[in-house]
């Protein structure tokens, strides 16, 4: 497996910092050339989704030298994952996480992962933060547009 | 905000009115002084008038004296004599009061005109400022007013506002939120925002 299908898998920024821990802890223990505890690490710093994904990657290399070669590539790329902030009325479920990930990785390809936080004074709909652009695309923007386009509208019914 | 606007405006008309009153006060001193200076003239021209009488009245005694006294005219002559200037300083008397009656009429006339245009002028003057006052105050009643309607309609929207705020944070379920957000990102996309 590619370390790009690998980070394809990193959703969010706290799954990406759990992974970076992970990949150093690893780092740290491929220098010891001892595969029970390095599998010992790989279990106890990943999910088994993950841990999958981390075997895959250095499946057939016997090399410690090579092994950490290749964690070390990986942690590289990522690094280079770009994070895309995201602002919500509510806390998302997983499944729903998995959704926005989604709907992310197509349209600005799978180098991106998301930084989600919450603010019910948004009302709905979402802030998204992104190479620098802040679009704002909530509910409450959206009622403020409302009210100052129907100001007179409004103002006619009193 | 308003009360300077308040401050302000009784600022102004307490100008305009002390402009006004000044102005007031000036004709008025004017006028009282041309009315003194008439009736100074008129008790002036008294006491020319009883001066003249009194020239007149011992002018005539002493004429009278004199024919009296003559040997030379006959007494018919001098009774006509006597008649003549009694006639006479009867008549220059008579005409000299009809003068200075039509002089005092005159002065009487012009100070009663000129009290009269004083309070005429008084009345306009007085009018215009009540005008300008109320003018003044009618338009500033009316900013007032447009700035309390305005400030009245603005919290009312806010007030609409921030209900309208309120009910949905709380109507909107988790799914509807989901799929809002879903909504507005595709949305986004076609205005290519990203």
């Amino acid at each position: 497996m590619s370390s790009n299908n690998a980070l394809s898998q990193i959703k969010t920024k706290e799954e990406l910092d759990s992974f970076k821990e992970g990949i150093n802890a690893l780092i740290a223990a491929s220098f010891k050339v001892d595969k029970e505890k390095f599998a010992n690490v790989l279990k106890q710093s990943f999910d088994q989704n993950q841990a999958g994904i981390i075997e895959q990657e250095i499946k057939g290399i016997d090399s410690a030298e090579l092994v950490d070669n290749s964690l070390r590539e990986l942690l590289k790329n990522i690094n280079q994952i770009e994070e895309v902030k995201l602002l919500l009325a509510f806390s998302p479920k997983l499944a729903f996480i998995e959704r926005l990930s989604f709907w992310f990785k197509n349209q600005f390809g799978q180098n991106t992962m998301l930084d989600i936080s919450v603010d019910p004074a948004i009302l709905g709909g979402t802030i998204v933060a992104y190479k620098g652009k802040y679009i704002d695309l909530s509910l409450a923007k959206e009622l403020d547009e409302y009210f100052i386009k129907n100001h007179d509208k409004i103002k006619s019914k009193f | 905000m308003l009360e300077p606007i308040i401050f302000y405006s009784v600022i102004a008309a307490v100008s305009i009115l002390a402009v006004c009153l000044g102005f007031i006060s000036l004709l008025f001193k004017r006028n009282m002084d041309k009315f003194y200076a008439l009736v100074d003239e008129e008790v002036h021209m008294r006491g020319i008038h009883l001066k003249a009488n009194e020239y007149l009245q011992a002018a005539s005694t002493q004429a009278n004296q004199i024919i009296a006294s003559a040997t030379t005219f006959s007494n018919q002559e001098k009774a006509n004599l006597q008649e003549s200037i009694r006639k006479s300083s009867s008549t220059q008397a008579e005409q000299y009061a009809s003068v200075l009656n039509e002089l005092v009429r005159l002065l009487r006339e012009d100070t009663a005109g000129q009290i009269n245009n004083f309070h005429a002028q008084l009345l306009k003057q007085v009018s215009e400022t009540e005008n300008l006052m109320k003018s003044e105050a009618d338009k500033q009643i009316q900013e007032y007013k447009k700035i309390w309607f305005e400030k009245i309609d603005s919290s009312m929207i806010e007030i609409v506002q921030n209900a309208s705020k309120e009910i949905l944070g709380k109507q909107i379920s988790l799914s509807d939120h989901e799929d809002y957000v879903i909504k507005v990102l595709e949305r986004s996309k076609s205005t290519h925002v990203f």
